[in-house]
């Protein structure tokens, strides 16, 4: 087959999903609060984006402030999506044992057929509404027995757009390991919804480390979608840290379709004006002696919003299971909320399965321990927001993304010393 | 140093401090002793600045000046130290960060400049070995899976670093073995000056051993009952408290 052969196939069948998808959004279209799974998020932002978004014109990026940009992160291996479309001009060349293509110039034909799009949410409408107008997708495929040492970096751009609708698909090659950083940059002062969607493919006995910063501007809404499936033996771990943006939605999935897996979701929320949040996790257990960690710690200041449900699914096969989920929040003004709800489906009978759900205040008395050694109580604050974060921040592996992700708290946090 | 005049306390409507009269002179070493439930921690929290009591009545001056309006940093950058009976755990932030920063708060507050990276390490090092501090301590998170001693210790360790001029040592002996009171007590002994004071709150005698005080206040329901010379805490190891309440 001859490399333009190759395209056509390729777009057809793009296409055709495309096709597949617009049928299934124009009955199904976007969620509302009637939905279950949507009734505590704001859709005011949203709704008119989306409608904005009908007469939504190309626009032009600034190409050598991105340079700029990038130059500054100082990051050696970046992916570059610029409103939604992967730049393969700005991303690194060749980065080591990776493949790195648009969705229309993907070389491995065969398994990008088989795994696009078969693990998307078909009853969510945003990722029909992404599967229809996706544009220049990111396929990366992570060679077999590869370990990478170095990070790789995916920046999402945007600059004067109402909706812009990144895709990716990951697969990981046998007993490869890697570790993902995404972050988002809104460029103009325009408000911009991103729906954001990504497939990734854990292959056996491999590693996935994805850590997702999502610190984008007020004018920015993110609505995440990902799906992560495992197979046996591989470990795929998901750090969401959400400390921007004007409203966040991260509808994450795990599916351990292999025995022996582990699934680890780990997020930190600080929001605080009007910020909101909404973190929802699905870990759907199929196999035999798999485990699941999930901890989510929140502290919500002003009128800040907060959503957690955490639902795990355990098939009758999934017998031996260990899962374990804890969702903490803090609240710290009158008017911020949370709403939280655990939710665990069981049909195996021999697994272990905990929940734990608190909501509260900082203790008077840590406060007036640090206040008593000069601290003065805003600050006193922060260091008690940060040591509640703690847990979760220390099971980042990698220490430069450890120390970068604490200097983006304690500036979020505006303390004023090193930890 | 600190001056104590008719203060009364009360929580949720509670009296629980009634009349408290208190002079501590620089140089000196004040123990206050007492039943349980007298009003030692609640008078040592006051003093300190804890919100959650209302002062119905009375002052406490800090150098001549009423420090009742200041809130427990404010104090804290006048120079009054409260040592925890049972102190915070902060995970994440470490023993050296954390008593950096503390350092450098007072400074700013009282007009000056940051202390320079050298003077400071070699102050944490003069003052961790003095009490015996190993230096991998410094660099664990504040008080994170310290043992009672450990906790102890660093409470000592910050109070020698900020060099306040009043201490108050809040049960600084419960959870202390025989050793690690010893190194303590020695750690405040060294700290004792002309120009600062100490008041020692216990309900045991056995500090007292160690941390010899000038003065010994009985406190029993509110109020300071007794006052005397060292020789009374003996007493009132040998006796308890009850001949005095009775």
């Amino acid at each position: 087959m001859n490399t333009h052969d190759t395209i056509s196939e390729i777009s057809d069948f793009i296409q055709q999903k495309q096709r597949e998808a617009n049928a299934a959004f124009s009955t199904l279209g976007f969620p509302t609060k009637k939905h279950e799974d949507w009734k505590y998020v704001s859709f005011k932002a949203i709704s008119s984006l989306l409608e904005e978004n009908q007469e939504n014109e190309p626009h032009f990026i600034d190409i050598s402030l991105i340079q700029e940009i990038l130059q500054e992160k100082q990051t050696k291996q970046n992916i570059v999506f610029l409103n939604g479309n992967f730049s393969s001009d700005l991303s690194t060349k060749n980065i080591q044992s990776c493949s790195i293509h648009s969705f229309h110039k993907s070389a491995n034909i065969v398994d990008f057929q088989r795994l696009y799009n078969t693990s998307i949410d078909n009853g969510n409408g945003f990722c029909l509404y992404n599967t229809a107008s996706v544009s220049e997708g990111l396929y990366m495929e992570i060679e077999s027995n590869f370990v990478s040492k170095e990070p790789i970096f995916i920046y999402f751009f945007h600059h004067n757009s109402s909706v812009v609708q990144p895709r990716i698909l990951l697969t990981l090659g046998k007993n490869s390991q890697v570790s993902c950083v995404e972050t988002h940059i809104n460029l103009s002062n325009k408000l911009v919804l991103e729906n954001a969607v990504m497939e990734c493919f854990v292959g056996e006995n491999a590693q996935l480390s994805w850590t997702k910063i999502q610190n984008d501007t007020n004018n920015s809404v993110l609505i995440d979608s990902t799906f992560i499936t495992q197979s046996k033996n591989s470990t795929a771990k998901v750090s969401t840290i959400s400390t921007g943006n004007k409203q966040i939605r991260n509808s994450l999935h795990f599916f351990q379709k292999g025995t022996n897996c582990n699934s680890i979701l780990n997020g930190i929320s600080i929001l605080d004006k009007e910020q909101e949040v909404d973190n929802h996790t699905v870990v759907h257990h199929f196999e035999l002696n798999c485990e699941s960690h999930e901890l989510y710690r929140g502290i919500y200041n002003d009128f800040s919003h907060g959503i957690f449900n955490g639902k795990v699914l355990v098939e009758k096969e999934a017998q031996k299971l260990n899962a374990y989920q804890q969702n903490n929040s803090i609240l710290l003004s009158e008017n911020a909320s949370i709403d939280a709800k655990p939710q665990l489906e069981i049909f195996a009978d021999d697994v272990k399965c905990s929940h734990g759900c608190t909501i509260g205040q900082f203790d008077d008395d840590a406060l007036f321990y640090l206040q008593t050694r000069g601290i003065p109580k805003a600050e006193a604050q922060a260091l008690l927001t940060i040591a509640f974060v703690n847990e979760v921040l220390e099971q980042i592996d990698n220490e430069e993304l450890q120390s970068e992700i604490s200097e983006i708290i304690s500036k979020k946090l505006n303390l004023q010393f090193d930890l | 140093m600190l001056k104590v005049v008719d203060l009364h306390a009360e929580i949720e409507g509670n009296e629980i401090l009634k009349g408290i009269n208190l002079s501590i002179n620089a140089g000196e070493v004040h123990a206050i002793m007492g039943p349980n439930g007298a009003g030692k921690s609640t008078l040592s929290n006051i003093i300190a600045g804890k919100e959650d009591y209302e002062i119905t009545q009375g002052d406490i001056q800090l150098l001549g000046e009423s420090i009742l309006e200041d809130s427990p940093e404010t104090r804290a950058h006048k120079g009054v130290f409260l040592s925890f009976q049972y102190p915070v755990e902060i995970p994440g932030v470490t023993v050296t960060n954390f008593i950096k920063t503390a350092i450098n708060q007072s400074r700013k507050a009282n007009g000056l400049a940051e202390m320079p990276a050298n003077e400071m390490l070699k102050l944490i090092r003069e003052k961790a070995e003095m009490l015996g501090i190993k230096k991998d301590f410094l660099s664990r998170s504040l008080n994170e899976g310290f043992s009672g001693g450990e906790k102890k210790r660093n409470e000592i360790f910050q109070m020698a670093m900020l060099n306040p001029k009043l201490a108050i040592l809040d049960e600084t002996d419960s959870g202390l073995d025989i050793d690690a009171l010893r190194i303590v007590a020695n750690g405040v002994n060294t700290l004792k000056n002309e120009n600062n004071a100490i008041l020692v709150i216990t309900h045991y005698q056995r500090l007292l051993d160690y941390i010899v005080p000038d003065f010994v206040h009985v406190l029993a329901d509110g109020k300071i009952i007794k006052s005397g010379s060292k020789d009374l805490a003996l007493e009132l190891e040998e006796k308890g408290y009850d001949w005095l309440t009775q």
